[in-house]
Formats: structure tokens, C-alpha cells, sequence
């Protein structure tokens, strides 16, 4: 079972998918999945590139039929539903609007397939530009638009038919990055106004983390972790997957109780374990003090590299006995290489893996 | 399943004249009704060899022109091609359907306004004229066909290879030519089979005495010998079906056929 | 006249693009290919037009007249070839270019061999064509004569007239036969460059396949089967072989006309044959014209539509 603290109250889960296979030849894409979506729930479905997870989109929208499993949506087993009649929306990387309508016509494309009268559709057309910020945008040709607008136009294309799921395939990946904070809100918003159910996909890990409530992990057809972006950060699954998330310091310890020993360092930790155990602490949440303190914790160490990044400090550590880690710190203070230093390791901050680094295949609850 | 089945319809269809064709060939005295002829006789294949027939002149004569038809409109349209393919310069649409004309507009009078000229110059009646006419149909294909090539083409592999130290020279033959070898052996194609299957141009032009082979089977079909006009007429359509089968691979390129979708 | 795949030039390649600073360099890669059709095709028509008006001549006298063209626009036949060439044109082209879209669609999933089988006619002379539809489709052809193995006709002059007959069948089935290969060849081309990505989008959205065929593919398909539908009809209205032998002797099309006005053995005609095929030139020229501002005014129009 992966890991996960958090489970949403309501007994039906809106998206439903069970035991989820698919097999191309020479490689199994995904690897009976399992996973539940709450209605007006933002998930994202994160993973590196070919971990299955632009299949799994696909079977849900139903462009790919799954080899077993099933897909459940408001109660309604879709296996056998084209995707026509679905009620999904998809929204792809680079929008795809047709390039011989109108921005307008992009937008009206569902309605006109649902028979609606074309002033009902040019009115609704002009108020969903609106809402994306694209107003007196519907007589332009798609050609005209830069990327963060067609996008825009692409989300509204979705939105207007209302559909159950909306489903976002890296939303901001081709996006210039100042251009995807606003890209952030927007869908954010729009999510909010309109209470779809929304599963986004990506491989960044940061995107995962803002848009999100939850984050599905999903590493080589398997879901490795499902939870909320604070729990991945603070308790990884394994070491895969706190890497994937930006981890950089892992070292190997005995633990006794709360009382865990590396090398000869004996450091204090929140949780209770007994055995031998990976450790990782999260950069961010060292703390580097120039005085020694004599808090629990806090080792001397010397700065051997010292990185500005313009928003942090990233400083390697060596601690004495043969432990490098990295703590980022704040860029206000500076320090310098050869210095000598006092490292804080707050207790709730070091995490182990109970598990090996093998990963396990998800199992059926 | 409906879509095969309407497939091997289409293609049954596409088929079709070519079964009579082959039984006149080897058909002696062929009647209504008859569904299968009373003798079969290989004497319009003898004719059809026989120099007295003319078609094996024919056949050299039509291989003749449409070779060199092929290589002068390649000289002339690999340059052209390159030029609207790559480049951008003031009157190009202008120039491109210029380039087109021939094949959308009758040459009818065309003809009939060069062969004034041709007579002038000696040229009518010539294997060299009817070569120039040949050119008229066949360079806008190929230039068609090479455009489009062209504009598939990222010149940064010329670039590539002038900064790695080769010559304009080894240039065009070892980057640019492979490169663009499907859209050579298109145009090679379409401008061989135009030449090969031209009747009109060469029956003005050629004033009987350069005798192609469309020009043998026109003749033939105005007399009454069935079998020897299906026996020449399968003669014509070999080269081409030969030349279609090599090429059939480099068609399968649609970068080569988009020309044809953007006039 | 729109691109639908190809990129400008300028943004498609990774060199710095020079001729912009030199258009000569341009002018003079065109220059023998212009030069040829130049020379050979425009030169034969303003040789034609100067005969046409009596400027310079073979046989007789020079005289600067517009006698040919009186004599040609007051042929009784001329009407009648005219409408009859646009008849077969345009419905000839018109058949081929539906049916070939409707095969291109059936061969775009369909494997190698059933593509190549389709364009079996590609390179087939017409007149073979001919030679082949005549022994199928005349009166005493194979068809007919699998028609009376069924039982369905009782003899020869039973079969129904398709050759060299009054609505031109014949003619019509010899061009649809040819140029459906070769407007699907096209079209297949076409079809393979269309990103199969919007008609998902459409399904998703709720296109059925037929709603994505209208909605999407078939927009997407438009500059390619205008253009190659044009270049069809631009043949078939020249074409001569074919409706000289499978087509009706009267009336006949206006390239036949010209040629039989041009070999008759009243040498006077010859000037109004010239003066004909001015007339014909200038029709299909026109008909050119008439195309690229219907495509360009149809573009400008698209623009200014509003919304849905």
C-alpha cells in the first residue's frame, strides 16, 4: 500500500481508478494503478518522463484503452464509453487550439458540437474570455497568440462544456517562467470558481507543489506516495522519491529508540525506530549558526562550498567525521568557505525509511 | 470489415481495364460474345518486336526523350526549387505560378505559336524540339516537387559542413544532394512519366518523323487491330510501372508530395 | 495563397538568411527554369497571339487583322465546345476530388501495398487509358460482354451507349479513373502531415467521427485539395487525346475543336485556330485567376468572421 497520512472524508471518490494496466510492447507503462480522486479535488499526478503518467491521462480521457482495470467516474464505469461522450476535458501542453478558427470559435468548438445556437455560443464564448482574461480576443487567429494565451484560450475551450474532470497535461511546462506563476493562478482561481474536479500532470515537482492538494508520486507504472505536498516533503516514502522532490542529504544510521547513531554522531529524532535506517533531513531545515549553541543537534562543521542562488544560500557542510550535507539558508547571511560553523538539525526534521530502497509495487488495500 | 472491402472495390476497379488489355494481347479473332477468345496467338507480340511495326523504334525513341527530358528539367529545376524553397525574394509568388502556368493553361496554342519558330530554326521534327516542348509540362512538376523538398531542408547542414571544412563542391554532393534524394527521385519520376506518356506535344512538334511510342499507339488505334494496339499499349505502360515501383519508396516521403498541396 | 504546413523560409532554417540582402542570388537560381518556360511556353504564345492577328504567318501574306478572332468568336460550334469542355471539367474534377478525399480517409490507416495498389493509374499514359477503357466499355467490350454471359443484355446493341456518346461517360469514368490515384496520392500526403493531436482534442471534446471529419479534418485538408483539384481541372479542360477518342464526335470539347480547325485542310482556318487556342488559353488563364482570388478573398473572409 503507499504511503499515505491523508484520506479525504467522503466515502465515493469522484475519478475511481482500479487496478489500472497497460502494457506496450517491450514495457509496461503502468502497473495496476490505483487511485482516488475527491470531487472538487486538484491532484497532480507527478513522475519523471516515461513513468507512465501521460498514459494513465490518456486512459482516463480515453484515447488509450487500459489492458485491465477500471475507470470510475461519478459512479459511471467509463472502460467502454468513447471518449466523446466522457465528459472529460483535456487540456494539452501546447493547447492545440484549430488553427483555421477563431480564438471565439476555438472556445465554441464543444457547444457547437452540443447543437447550441450560435448566439448562445458567441455569448458564452465572450464570457468564458473573459474569465481567462482574454477579452476582445475572439476574432483573433490563433497564430496571433503567444503561448501563455493560447493556453488560456485552450482552458477556456475546457471549461465551457462543463465538464466533470478536467484534466491538465504539463499546463506550464512551455511556459517562460515569469509567465507561470500567473498561469498558476489563473487555473487555481478558475478551479475555484467552477468546483471541477482537476488532475493535473507533471514531472516538476515545484509546479506539483503549488497547484495541488494532493500529489500522486508515480514512479515506473507504480504510485510510489499519494499525499498532501507538505507530508512528501517532511516524509518521503523512500530515498527515490525524497530525491525526486530536491533531497540532497541521506546518510546511513543505527537507530535506538529516538536516539539514532551515524558514524560517531549522536543525533535525536521525533520518531522512534529500531535497526539500521537511512536518514534524510531536508536541506532548508538546517540551521547554521556562527556561535555554538548547546542545543541538542547542533554539530560544528566547516563550509566547504558556499552557492548563491538569489533566493537561498546553499552551503555544504562537512561535518566532522566524513557527513557532507547541504543546508540553504537564508542569503543574508553570509559565510565563508573554510569557516567554521554550528549546524542545527531540528528533531522533527530527520526522517528515515523505515523500508529498503528497493522499491515495493503498490498493493491492493 | 466495410473499410477493406470498399478498398479491394477501389482497387478492383483501378484494375479493371487492364484484363481486356492483356487478353487482346494474346488473342486471335476475339467476338461478342465471347467472355474468352477461341485462340490465343503470341502473333501481335512477333509484330510488335518486328522492325516493321515500328514500335521497338518507338519504344527507343520515347526512352530517348524522356531521359533526357528528365535530366535537363532536374538541371533546370533542382536551382529553381532551391531558390523558392530556401529563399525569400521580392515577386516569388509571382515567379511560382509562373513557373506553373504550363500545366494549368492549354498549350494549344502554344504549340501552335513555336512550332513557327521550331520550323524557322529547323528544330521541328527533331528529337531537340521535341525535347524543348517535352520541358514545358515537366519543369513545373519538378519544380513542385524540389519546393518542397527545399523547404523541408534546415540549410544549417550546409552550414555544418562548410564550417567542418568542405567545399561548395562537396557540399552539394554530400550533404545536400543525399538529403534531398527522395525529392530528386519524385521528380525524376513525375517528369519521366510526363515525358514518357506525352502525346499532344510530340504529335505537333514531331511532324512524323520523331515517332514516340504514344505516337505508334495513336496510329494503331485509328485502324482495327485490337490485339497489337493492346500489345503496344502494355509495352508503354512497363517502364513506367518500373520506374514507379523504385520510386515507391521515396513517395512514401510526404515532405516531397506537400508541393503539390500548396500551389 | 496559403501554406498549410510549410514554414516561411526565413523561420524555418537554422542559417542566418542571407538572400534578403541579395535577391539576385534567387533570380539567378531561377533564372533557367524561368528562362525555358519563358521562352518556349510564353514565346509560343505571343508567336500564336502575333499569328492570331496576322502580324507574321507561315503561309500567305502578312495583314494585321482581327479577322481569325471574327472568324473563331462566330464558329457556330464554339459555344457549344465551350460549355461542353467546362461540363467535363468541372464535373470530372469535381467526382474525383469527393472520392478521392473518401479513399484518402479509407487508405490513411490502411497498410503499404493497399496505398500502392491505389496508385496503380499514376503513371499510365492516357492513351493507354483509353485503349483500356475502350475494350471494356464499348459496345462489343468486356463488359459488355460479361453482361450477356449474365443474361442481362441480349446483344451488343443493348449495352448502353458510354463511348463517344452524347453526356461523354466515357470521357468522364477515363478521367475519374486516372486522377483519383492522383488527388488521393495527394491528399494522403496531406492527411499525414495533419497533427493527429487536434482531432483528439476534438473527441474530447465531444466530436463524434463524423463531427471531427467536418469539423477538423476536413478545414485542415482544404488548401491541399484546392490546389490539387485545380491542377486537375486546369488538365482535364486542356486535355485532348482523351476526349478526342472516347468523346462524343459533336459536340466536341473546344481542345479538339482547335486541333481539327488547325488540320483542316482549308489552310485559311489555320489563323482561327490560332485564334481559338488564344481563346482557350485565356479561358483556362482566367480560370486560374478567377481560383487564387476566390482562395485568397475566402481567407480574408474566414478573418473578419466573428466568434462561432
Amino acid at each position: 500500500m503507499y504511503k499515505s497520512t491523508t484520506h479525504p472524508q467522503s466515502l465515493m471518490p469522484h475519478l475511481h481508478l482500479q487496478e489500472l494496466t497497460k502494457q506496450f510492447p517491450g514495457v509496461t507503462a503502468v502497473q495496476s494503478l490505483w487511485l482516488e480522486v475527491q470531487a472538487g479535488e486538484i491532484l497532480a499526478l507527478l513522475g519523471p518522463s516515461g513513468c507512465g503518467k501521460s498514459t494513465t491521462l490518456q486512459m482516463i480521457a480515453g484515447v488509450v484503452q487500459p489492458d485491465s482495470g477500471t475507470i470510475t467516474l461519478d459512479g459511471q464505469i467509463l472502460n467502454r464509453v468513447p471518449p466523446e461522450r466522457r465528459d472529460i476535458a483535456l487540456v494539452l501542453q501546447r493547447g492545440l487550439l484549430f488553427p483555421h478558427l477563431t480564438v471565439g470559435e476555438n472556445v465554441a468548438f464543444g457547444l457547437k458540437l452540443r447543437g447550441v445556437s450560435r448566439a448562445e455560443r458567441e455569448e458564452k464564448a465572450i464570457a468564458m474570455l473573459r474569465q481567462v482574461q482574454l477579452e476582445g480576443f475572439a476574432d483573433r487567429k490563433p497564430s496571433e497568440l503567444s503561448g501563455g494565451q493560447a493556453q488560456r484560450v485552450a482552458l477556456a475551450r475546457s471549461l465551457i462544456i462543463h465538464p466533470k474532470l478536467l484534466l491538465l497535461d504539463e499546463p506550464l511546462s512551455a511556459l517562460d517562467a515569469n509567465l507561470r506563476e500567473e498561469m498558476q493562478d489563473l487555473i487555481l482561481r478558475l478551479q475555484a470558481q467552477t468546483e471541477v474536479t482537476m488532475l493535473v500532470v507533471t514531472h516538476d515537482q515545484a509546479e506539483a507543489v503549488v497547484m495541488s492538494q494532493r500529489i500522486a508520486l508515480m514512479f515506473e507504472g507504480c504510485l510510489r506516495q499519494v499525499d498532501t505536498p507538505e507530508q512528501i516533503y517532511r516524509q518521503p516514502y523512500d530515498e527515490t522519491v525524497a530525491r525526486f522532490m530536491g533531497g540532497v542529504n541521506f546518510f546511513a544510521a543505527e537507530a535506538h529508540g529516538r536516539q539514532w547513531r551515524a558514524n560517531d554522531l549522536t543525533l535525536f529524532s521525533e520518531y522512534d525506530h529500531y535497526g539500521s535506517v537511512q536518514v534524510t533531513i531536508r536541506p532548508e531545515q538546517i540551521q547554521v549558526f556562527t556561535e555554538g549553541r548547546s542545543q541538542t543537534n547542533t554539530l560544528p562543521a566547516t563550509v566547504i562550498a558556499n552557492r548563491f542562488t538569489g533566493t537561498q544560500r546553499r552551503l555544504t557542510l562537512a561535518i566532522a567525521s566524513e557527513l557532507t550535507l547541504q543546508a540553504w539558508v537564508t542569503p543574508t547571511q553570509d559565510f565563508r568557505v573554510g569557516q567554521l560553523v554550528w549546524a542545527y538539525l531540528p528533531p522533527s526534521a530527520l526522517w528515515y525509511f523505515p523500508h529498503s530502497t528497493v522499491p515495493h509495487p503498490v498493493q491492493v488495500p | 470489415m466495410l473499410r477493406k472491402s470498399f478498398i479491394t472495390l477501389v482497387i478492383v476497379v483501378l484494375f479493371l481495364p487492364f484484363l481486356p488489355l492483356v487478353i487482346w494481347s494474346f488473342a486471335q479473332g476475339w467476338f461478342f460474345p465471347q467472355l474468352i477468345p477461341d485462340q490465343w496467338t503470341l502473333q501481335h507480340w512477333s509484330q510488335l518486336v518486328s522492325p516493321t511495326s515500328r514500335v521497338i523504334e518507338g519504344l527507343l525513341q520515347s526512352l530517348a526523350i524522356a531521359l533526357i527530358t528528365t535530366m535537363l528539367s532536374l538541371l533546370v529545376g533542382l536551382p529553381a526549387g532551391r531558390a523558392i524553397g530556401v529563399m525569400d525574394f521580392p515577386g516569388k509568388e509571382a515567379l511560382k505560378l509562373f513557373l506553373l502556368t504550363p500545366i494549368i493553361v492549354s498549350p494549344l496554342a502554344t504549340l501552335m505559336g513555336i512550332q513557327f519558330v521550331l520550323i524557322r530554326l529547323g528544330l521541328n521534327g527533331t528529337l531537340l524540339g521535341v525535347v524543348l516542348v517535352h520541358l514545358m509540362p515537366t519543369i513545373p512538376y519538378m519544380t513542385l516537387v524540389l519546393t518542397s523538398v527545399f523547404a523541408n531542408f534546415d540549410t544549417g547542414y550546409e552550414t555544418q559542413a562548410r564550417s567542418l571544412g568542405a567545399s561548395p563542391l562537396q557540399v552539394l554532393s554530400q550533404v545536400t544532394l543525399p538529403l534531398i534524394a527522395p525529392g530528386i527521385v519524385v521528380g525524376a519520376l513525375f517528369a519521366f512519366l510526363i515525358s514518357w506518356n506525352e502525346f499532344l506535344l510530340t504529335f505537333f512538334v514531331g511532324a512524323g518523323r520523331v515517332f514516340t511510342l504514344p505516337m505508334v499507339l495513336f496510329t494503331l488505334l485509328q485502324g482495327g487491330n485490337n490485339g497489337l494496339v493492346a500489345a503496344v499499349a502494355i509495352t508503354s505502360v512497363i517502364p513506367g510501372l518500373l520506374f514507379l515501383l523504385l520510386a515507391s519508396k521515396a513517395l512514401e516521403n510526404d515532405t516531397v508530395l506537400g508541393g503539390f498541396g500548396n500551389v | 495563397m496559403a501554406f498549410v504546413k510549410l514554414q516561411p523560409a526565413s523561420q524555418h532554417h537554422s542559417a542566418p538568411n542571407l538572400t534578403r540582402t541579395f535577391p539576385w542570388q534567387a533570380y539567378l537560381l531561377m533564372l533557367p527554369a524561368v528562362g525555358v518556360v519563358g521562352l518556349v511556353f510564353g514565346g509560343g504564345l505571343a508567336l500564336a497571339l502575333l499569328q492570331s492577328i496576322g502580324a507574321i504567318a507561315l503561309l500567305g501574306e502578312r495583314q494585321i487583322s482581327l479577322a481569325a478572332y471574327q472568324a473563331a468568336l462566330t464558329n457556330p460550334e464554339l459555344l457549344r465546345s465551350l460549355s461542353l469542355s467546362l461540363y467535363i471539367a468541372v464535373v470530372a474534377t469535381g467526382l474525383s476530388t469527393v472520392l478521392s478525399i473518401g479513399l484518402a480517409l479509407l487508405l490513411r490507416t490502411a497498410g503499404r501495398w493497399a496505398s500502392f495498389a491505389c496508385q496503380i493509374t499514376l503513371p499510365i499514359p492516357h492513351l493507354v487509358g483509353i485503349v483500356g477503357v475502350l475494350l471494356l466499355l464499348s459496345p462489343s467490350g468486356f463488359v459488355s460482354r460479361s453482361l450477356y454471359a449474365l443474361g442481362w443484355i441480349q446483344s451488343d446493341q443493348d449495352f448502353p451507349l458510354l463511348v463517344n456518346d452524347a453526356a461523354n461517360i466515357g470521357v468522364l469514368l477515363h478521367f475519374l479513373w486516372k486522377e483519383v490515384p492522383f488527388i488521393t496520392l495527394i491528399l494522403l500526403a496531406v492527411l499525414r502531415s495533419i497533427n493527429p493531436a487536434y482531432e483528439m482534442q476534438a473527441q474530447i471534446l465531444g466530436a463524434t467521427p463524423w463531427q471531427r471529419f467536418w469539423n477538423v479534418t476536413l478545414p485542415m485538408m482544404r488548401t491541399g485539395i484546392l490546389s490539387s483539384s485545380l491542377i486537375v481541372f486546369g488538365y482535364i479542360f486542356a486535355s485532348f487525346e482523351v476526349p478526342f477518342l472516347l468523346g462524343s464526335t459533336r459536340p466536341r470539347t473546344l481542345p479538339v475543336l482547335v486541333y481539327r480547325a488547325f488540320t483542316d485542310s482549308d489552310v485559311t482556318r489555320r489563323a482561327e485556330a490560332i485564334a481559338l487556342g488564344i481563346i482557350l488559353s485565356a479561358l483556362s488563364l482566367s480560370m486560374i485567376v478567377a481560383y487564387s482570388w476566390l482562395v485568397s478573398r475566402d481567407g480574408q473572409k474566414r478573418q473578419s468572421k466573428k466568434g462561432a
